[in-house]
């Protein structure tokens, strides 16, 4: 059949196998997500829901974590707000260095962070030092989401209000800061739900007073096998943390033109230039320290420098004779990033696909980001509910982590794939067409390449997720093959420097490994964003 | 149309020598434009003609304080205000945009100047509440700043701008976004104000016509490197404009 230019891209030019895309992905999240937030949902009505519910004891962690994530949440808004406006609207030598460095806290395993902290305070434990490594992680959030508003509006706003008669604080808080405050309630509302769902950085900086409902649905899982006590909880979490989400997203919109603004020169004047510089070197600093302090840790013992943390790695000694040795961790771990990788690039960019088709698949997109809202313990006890007992008992295949690994890792997949897949030009499928390709060939040449750059990209941030996961391995990973977050909390639950030592380490290359793939991930995305998929006119 | 007696803004005194720039270089590293001397009389408007990219909108930033200049003072009525922040040299400024605060209504937009030099709340009002009869959209008071039309957002621009009582003011081609009638109609208001209301006024633009029908004196930006600030005929006083300012 003739085909016409200027069909548009439309049902007409794709091939028939493009409307089955959303299947697989729409199968995984059926089995994956809906079925195992069924089963919690279920048995969060169960018989000793009733009392989780009633308890006070449950109430009182509600208020306790909701107390820690308000004051997390304004100490990652305090620092986070003036490294926003320094990083992303400020022309400087080392802007784009610094920029990249105060995203890594984020894409850092927290286990890692709050292993760093407790090694930067000498192993202390506490509120103070939860609160911190809360900041420090969610500074990325801040920075992300408010300065890339910030930069979108106009600076000449804030010179009209001088030149009404407002001094410089007067003129942030009377004009940006309102300007500034959807961005800063939905950057405070994210912050907010990561820190009210926290697990490894509690379970290893807390202490009685920064209990949180994960940590408590993790001890009513594994300790006292409570499930529908445990799926109470989680209910409660969801409930909280959707509600907030919600109110973020609500929050302080008014009629704003927001633009991308050409970089401000530094201030003239020395002490503000001063102020803008030394606020980027202090960020840079506050994310290098944590870091270098670990990898201290990972290089002292009591007698000085040592390696030996480092070459009894693969030895049982390094560990415990229970667990295997924190050389093994990494094998599991590494293996399970694999398959994680390969089933969230293959349902997340199916369901990415799936958003160039019509209404069902942007519904699919959708669906596939609602774990995003959903605790990872939420989605491990959901899993170990639905698939860690008979009838349908996967436990022994080793598949229920990377399964909720990529379940945790599709809503990012989906995100960096679909707005890649949108750059590449429809007009070079109809070129194609046009020239005598049949559907499939011609759907290959324009999305081909892109797809495939997009997929192992996506792999690869699937990857970086598995890797520091905690939350859901904690409830699935196998007695006898802990991955290496779970490995680390387990050693530090052991007495003796061997452990802190072999703790570290096992960090160190965890931290390696998932900068290396976030760096990759990044690559890809600077080439896929730079637009080289289109028809050059 | 003239000002109300009611406005309870005071006009700028008759001393006053309005704004004054001696020997001043305009631009970043390298002068854009340099050696400009010049005097913006009370009530006079003066336009500033050049293309794009000639130094015109760094001229406004440097008289209102965002840029230092290269050399040379700004003067506003006799006080040198080169090392003044933006906040206490009452100079105004108005944009090709109206850059009204969303967050705020109508009234609260006109409101802000005065609330920030100081006048209480129910003064910031009624003095907003009068400059929004004077440019015909009192009616509008309280309406979100979204709800505006290009041309009444403008005019809420102007009266903002004037709320806060500049001695001077400097417009950044604030007519260029709106339809040529509107355009013409709402140049010829404006200047009419600022004229009554003896404020000195710098207006850059890059159109001859406009610059002629509003302006007592035509200026343009003379490329070069660094540029000049040269005399033009001005159609509408048909004299030679200021020599010394080239």
């Amino acid at each position: 059949m003739a085909r016409r230019l200027g069909d548009g891209d439309g049902p007409l030019n794709d091939p028939r196998w493009l409307r089955l895309t959303p299947i697989l992905p729409a199968a995984f999240l059926l089995c994956f997500l809906v079925v195992p937030v069924a089963m919690v949902v279920r048995f969060g009505l169960g018989p000793t829901a009733g009392a989780a519910l009633t308890s006070w004891s449950t109430w009182q962690i509600v208020l306790l974590a909701a107390a820690q994530s308000v004051a997390s949440t304004a100490l990652a808004l305090l620092a986070g707000i003036p490294l926003a406006n320094v990083v992303t609207r400020y022309r400087f030598r080392g802007r784009a260095l610094a920029q990249a460095l105060l995203t890594v806290p984020f894409v850092l395993p927290t286990v890692i962070v709050a292993l760093a902290f407790r090694q930067l305070f000498g192993g202390g434990t506490g509120l103070l030092l939860v609160l911190l490594a809360h900041a420090f992680v969610n500074l990325a959030v801040v920075v992300r989401i408010v300065g890339s508003h910030w930069a979108q509006l106009d600076p000449r706003a804030t010179t009209v209000a001088r030149t009404l008669g407002a001094g410089g604080w007067t003129a942030f808080r009377t004009v940006t800061w309102p300007m500034l405050r959807p961005a800063i309630a939905s950057s405070a509302a994210v912050v907010f739900a990561f820190c009210f769902t926290s697990l490894g950085i509690v379970l290893i900086l807390g202490d009685g007073s920064t209990r949180t409902l994960e940590g408590q649905i993790l001890r009513r899982t594994s300790l006292l096998l409570d499930f529908s006590g445990a799926s109470a909880l989680a209910l409660i979490q969801l409930a909280i943390v959707a509600t907030v989400l919600i109110l973020g997203a609500r929050a302080g919109g008014h009629d704003q033109r927001l633009q991308p603004w050409p970089l401000l020169s530094l201030p003239t004047r020395p002490l503000a230039r001063t102020a803008v510089l030394g606020t980027a070197a202090v960020g840079a600093a506050v994310v290098l320290i944590p870091i270098a302090a670990l990898v201290g840790a990972s290089m002292t013992s009591r007698n000085g420098l040592t390696l030996g943390w480092w070459s009894g790695l693969d030895s049982i000694d390094a560990g415990t004779t229970r667990l295997g040795s924190p050389m093994d961790a990494l094998g599991t771990s590494l293996g399970y990033a694999a398959l994680t990788g390969v089933v969230a690039s293959a349902v997340g960019g199916l369901a990415a696909l799936a958003v160039l088709r019509g209404r069902a698949g942007r519904a699919i997109a959708v669906i596939a980001l609602a774990p995003l809202g959903i605790s990872a313990a939420t989605v491990g006890l959901g899993t170990l509910l639905a698939y860690g007992r008979p009838p349908a008992d996967l436990r022994s295949t080793g598949l229920l982590v990377p399964i909720a690994h990529a379940l945790v890792a599709i809503p990012l997949v989906v995100a960096v794939a679909a707005p890649s897949l949108r750059t590449a030009d429809p007009r070079l499928k109809q070129v194609a067409a046009s020239l005598g390709a049949r559907p499939s060939r011609a759907f290959a040449t324009a999305y081909g390449p892109l797809l495939i750059l997009v997929m192992v990209a996506a792999a690869g941030l699937a990857a970086a997720v598995s890797l520091g996961e905690f939350g859901a391995a904690s409830f699935l990973a196998r007695e006898g093959s802990p991955t290496v977050p779970v490995q680390i909390v387990r050693l530090l639950g052991r007495p003796g420097e061997q452990s802190l030592g072999s703790a570290s380490a096992l960090a160190v290359i965890l931290t390696v490994a998932t900068l290396l793939l976030v760096l990759v991930v990044d690559g890809i995305g600077r080439r896929t964003a730079a637009g080289r998929w289109s028809l050059r006119s | 149309m003239s000002p109300p007696e009611s406005t309870g803004i005071e006009s700028t005194s008759i001393e006053s020598t309005g704004l004054e720039l001696v020997g001043l270089a305009i631009g970043y590293a390298d002068p854009l434009v340099a050696e400009i001397d010049l005097v913006v009389a009370p009530g006079e408007v003066v336009a500033v003609l050049g293309p794009s990219g000639s130094g015109k909108s760094t001229l406004l930033s440097t008289i209102v304080g965002i840029l230092p200049p290269l050399a040379g003072q700004v003067r506003l009525d006799g006080r040198q205000i080169t090392d003044l922040p933006i906040d206490q040299r009452r100079v105004g400024i108005v944009f090709q945009e109206p850059l009204l605060f969303g967050h705020l209504d109508v009234l609260g937009n006109v409101a802000y100047g005065p609330r920030r030099r100081g006048i209480g709340r129910a003064e910031s009002v009624r003095r907003a509440l009068d400059l929004l009869e004077w440019v015909g959209l009192r009616d509008h008071a309280r309406t979100p700043v979204g709800r505006l039309s290009g041309g009444q957002a403008q005019r809420v621009a102007l009266a903002r701008a004037l709320a806060a009582e500049p001695a001077a003011l400097l417009m950044d081609e604030p007519f260029s976004a709106l339809d040529a009638d509107l355009r013409t109609r709402l140049a010829t208001e404006v200047v009419g104000w600022l004229r009554d209301r003896r404020i000195s006024t710098l207006h850059v633009t890059h159109d001859l016509a406009e610059a002629q029908a509003i302006a007592d004196r035509v200026l343009a930006v003379e490329p070069g490197s660094p540029g000049r600030l040269r005399s033009q005929f001005s159609e509408g006083t048909a004299q030679p404009t200021d020599d010394r300012s080239g």
